[in-house]
């Protein structure tokens, strides 16, 4: 399997009145073609603003993203363009996501125009956006209508087609489906499976729902205010879980099933803030093993088990 | 049992808009009333009985009569005429002055809200450097600077107004800058051009088109107020502001002659108003069930 | 046993010029006292307007009740006048809305919004109210030093709780809870959950539970019921809807969910969408979506049957007593 995206060391810090945000803070990952990885946390982890950086939509503050090997970090002007072709992203709010004002056939056509596809030939720039639309199961009747006339469900769909029209190599999925019901959250995901197959597509795929992330995830990385916990293949953080944090995550979502009540992990407290944050582990104030040295030093990112790495005292 | 329903009628933005703005019997009135006196402005040389130039030293200060509906000035020229091709200037001034102030407004609006941070600051300190000064008073002194005219009164009218647009521009900017369209516009690569002129300007229309109506009636308004100062429209063009001007030395005794030019103002500054208010119910989202 | 509310053929619309949404249609629910249920359905189901219904809460116009009865204690709740229901209003019912960001009063300190409810219903001395307050703080797990902070000084977690401890400051005897943990992130949502779980059992309030989430219901609830444009489809113990699921819809819901434990390759969900509330089909509201769907269900709506003691179910593939295997 190749390696696709690479990202070193990246830190994206705000500035605040109060001192710098510590949005991401030091995280390394890379992703293979075709893979998906999950990006999991708690609102206010960072997790977005990782996926804004990889997209070019924020400017990392230290660190350095690389696609198929090529430092794709900092880019202006027509590099920034070319690169944007490879990198997509769909959003989280389908309601937002798309102007309101642009019918669902031009919300699919802008990036063609923008980029001049198909040699800039109207005729057939149209004829994609109608196969796109099959692609992602919208009937070619809804070509002229607005997004507010359409439900959330298919509202994603344009918002899935409009990131495909430039045919991408990643696309980094900011909660696609967490604003959807289950019924149509089902279908969203399973469409994403199937364009992952067809298309040989490979994901990031930001969520915070646990169950999301593992159904469709080969990696998953467990984000906790802006730091890296806990990284390993889907199955194997399945099983075993090192990272207090990770434990608790796992222990506190509610299975849809009788006789499943497991033993229930309650975190202390809620999350602190990410300004100026204090040195040693970010989790130590709520983790039930805290020692004194977790308030002193910042664990490293260990492996414990081949392709398995906890950043925790405790190991 | 279940009984099919009638389909909603045909959807978008507009269509929308303008089926609750049929449902206002108020605006709907006032748009009928503005439509008139848009046909009295360009049709005048049909609907007027005289010219308005034409004198008649036999039959000054006539009050109504069936000759002269709306009586005779001091001159004798048929009042109800002038009033027709009054309407002319009037709409003239009211609409090329918010076009542009909206022309110059909207686009310092767009640019201070998009690029924010010291552009911002920069346009709109300068802004508030304008709204400091009362528009009337900036208008009298633009108007008396540049000399009275139809031209030079209508930058007067339009450098007041374009704070004000430059402000509701810039906080529609501001919320719309934050959906996340704009982000997936700028994700597709589309340059800062596209973002406003596609992505920006076509959802922020809706405010500014609330704010021209309600603005202009102000020009109208601030045109007949110059008129009335001698600092706009010079005799014997017949301008509403200036009709009054000269017909306030006889009020006491030919009340026709402040009356009717006064109704006329009235008349369609309240109309402006409450198509203003009937726009903005119909084009505001919020109030969308 | 002893029901603490029935509702009886419950009908709301919501009337514009342009269209009628027929929100909640011929809705029957009873709720024995000290009984959990949790009501599940997806967006636009009808879920929050049944509760609004009870609270007589429904904005009118667009709203109207149309048909049915809300019995609560013996009485006709969508007949009582005003004044009356609001004496029954946060003082034997109260509700926690889904958003704790909106519910709470910005320039209030979160003390003095809790003494305020308890004094609206109980004659209490300012000062009786508010030790009772710092004593509902603390009951919820927020130090009473705290009394005299804004919402704005509170997380989103601990807003909840303060919600929390405003809706049961008055010792309600019903609780409905729309979407009570939605807003909140999975571990703060555990802690939430935990805390309704030992009031519930220390106070054996009944409780009407709204959610989309079929997870939070087996660990709060003892009865579901499940909604479909509007309509119960269907009702039963935990037990009857986990483990013998009947309704097409149901078994569509739990297929759409993706399972922690075990792996699928591909989840199974409903086709199609709910269909639109103010166009309803004829027939049964499932069928444009029902894999076993017939000619007959085009035509007509199913009534509830019982397919074994307090297993309701609204299909034509279900005869009473019988729990045929499709």
């Amino acid at each position: 399997m190749s390696e696709l995206l690479r990202v070193e060391n990246l830190k994206k810090y705000f500035k605040t009145p109060n001192g710098f945000l510590h949005a991401v803070d030091d995280l390394s990952f890379s992703i293979n073609t075709g893979e998906t990885l999950g990006v999991v946390g708690e609102s206010g982890c960072g997790k977005s603003t990782l996926g804004r950086c990889i997209v070019h939509l924020l400017e990392p503050t230290a660190g350095k993203i690389f696609f198929e090997d090529a430092d794709i970090t900092y880019l202006s002007g027509e590099q920034l363009k070319e690169s944007r072709k490879d990198l997509q992203m769909i959003f989280e709010d389908p309601f937002s996501s798309l102007n309101p004002r642009m019918t669902v056939k031009s919300i699919i056509m802008e990036p063609m125009i923008i980029h001049n596809m198909h040699g800039g030939d109207k005729a057939k720039q149209e004829k994609e956006v109608l196969r796109l639309m099959g692609t992602v199961g919208l009937a070619e009747r809804l070509a002229d209508s607005y997004p507010h006339e359409l439900d959330g469900g298919r509202r994603q769909r344009i918002g899935i087609a409009r990131a495909l029209a430039l045919e991408p190599r990643l696309i980094v999925c900011d909660e696609p489906v967490s604003a959807l019901d289950v019924s149509i959250q089902a279908q969203i995901l399973n469409l994403m499976q199937d364009l992952q197959e067809e298309r040989d597509l490979t994901y990031m795929f930001i969520t915070q729902d646990l169950s999301v992330v593992k159904h469709i995830s080969d990696n998953i990385c467990v984000m906790y205010l802006g730091v890296l916990v806990e990284q390993s293949s889907s199955e194997k953080l399945f099983e075993k879980q090192y990272h207090p944090y990770t434990q608790a995550l796992l222990s506190a979502i509610p299975v849809p099933k009788l006789n499943a009540k497991r033993e229930r992990i309650l975190l202390k407290g809620e999350i602190t803030s990410p300004i100026n944050p204090a040195p040693g582990c970010r989790f130590a104030p709520r983790c039930l093993y805290a020692k004194p040295e977790c308030s002193q030093a910042q664990p490293e990112l260990k492996e414990l088990e081949p392709g398995h790495f906890v950043a925790c005292h405790l190991y | 049992m279940w009984q099919r329903k009638k389909k909603a009628p045909k959807k978008g933005f507009w269509n929308d808009a303008w089926y609750r703005l049929k449902k206002n019997k108020g605006a709907m009135l006032s748009l009928v009333v503005l439509l008139g006196l848009i046909i009295c402005a360009i049709f005048a040389d049909y609907i007027a009985p005289y010219p308005y130039d034409l004198q008649d030293y036999n039959h000054t200060f006539e009050f109504p009569s069936k000759k002269h509906l709306l009586g005779t000035d001091n001159f004798g020229r048929d009042i109800l005429s002038r009033i027709i091709y009054g309407s002319r200037i009037s709409l003239i001034v009211g609409f090329s002055s918010i076009i542009v102030a909206i022309i110059f407004g909207g686009l310092l609006g767009a640019i201070s809200g998009y690029y924010g941070n010291k552009v911002d600051n920069a346009i709109m300190r300068a802004m508030d450097v304008l709204m400091a000064i009362p528009g009337m008073l900036l208008a009298i002194s633009l108007a008396a600077a540049l000399k009275p005219g139809l031209m030079n009164l209508v930058i007067a009218i339009a450098i007041a107004d374009v704070p004000g647009y430059a402000r509701v521009v810039r906080a529609s900017v501001l919320t719309i800058k934050e959906q996340e369209y704009i982000e997936a516009a700028e994700c597709i690569g589309a340059p800062d051009s596209r973002i406003i002129l596609q992505h920006i300007i076509p959802n922020c229309l809706a405010p500014i088109i609330v704010q021209a109506t309600l603005g202009m009636a102000g020009a109208i308004l601030s045109a007949s107020a110059l008129s009335f100062l001698g600092l706009g429209i010079q005799p014997p063009t017949p301008e509403w502001g200036s009709m009054l001007s000269s017909a306030r030395q006889y009020i006491r005794t030919y009340w026709h002659m402040t009356t009717f030019p006064g109704i006329a103002i009235m008349i369609t500054i309240f109309a402006l108003n409450v198509l203003g208010d009937g726009l903005r119910d119909a084009l505001d989202p919020r109030l969308k069930n | 046993m002893d029901n603490i509310i029935e509702i009886k053929n419950l009908s709301i619309q919501y009337k514009t010029d342009e269209r009628t949404v027929e929100a909640v249609n011929n809705l029957n629910l009873t709720l024995a006292r000290g009984e959990s249920l949790g009501l599940v359905g997806e967006t636009g189901a009808g879920k929050t307007t049944t509760a609004l219904g009870i609270m007589g809460l429904i904005p009118d116009p667009p709203g109207l009740v149309t048909a049915g009865e809300i019995i609560f204690e013996g009485q006709d709740l969508l007949k009582l006048s005003k004044h009356k229901l609001r004496g029954i209003r946060g003082n034997k019912i109260s509700m926690i809305f889904q958003d704790p960001m909106t519910s709470l009063n910005p320039v209030v300190t979160v003390g003095d919004q809790i003494a305020e409810s308890i004094r609206i219903h109980e004659r209490l001395s300012r000062r009786e109210a508010s030790k009772k307050a710092m004593d509902m703080l603390e009951l919820v797990g927020i130090p009473k030093e705290r009394y005299s902070e804004y919402p704005h000084q509170f997380s989103g977690g601990m807003k909840q709780r303060v919600v929390i401890a405003i809706a049961l400051s008055c010792n309600p005897e019903l609780l409905l809870a729309d979407e009570p943990t939605t807003a909140l992130d999975v571990t703060i949502q555990a802690q939430v959950l935990e805390l309704i779980i030992k009031l519930k059992k220390e106070r054996n309030t009944s409780m009407l539970l709204i959610t989309h989430d079929l997870g939070v219901v087996v660990e709060v609830c003892d009865k579901v019921a499940i909604m479909y444009a509007g309509e119960i489809v269907e009702y039963g113990s935990l037990e009857q809807i986990y483990d013998h699921t009947c309704h097409p819809y149901t078994k569509g819901l739990f297929g759409s969910i993706p399972d922690i434990e075990a792996a699928v390759d591909r989840l199974n969900p409903i086709p199609g969408l709910m269909p639109d509330p103010a166009d309803l089909p004829q027939g049964c509201s499932f069928e444009p979506r029902c894999k076993l769907a017939c000619a007959r269900c085009k035509k007509e709506n199913p009534s509830m049957v019982e397919v074994e003691a307090g297993h309701l179910v609204k299909c034509f593939n279900f005869a009473k007593g019988e729990e045929r295997n499709v």
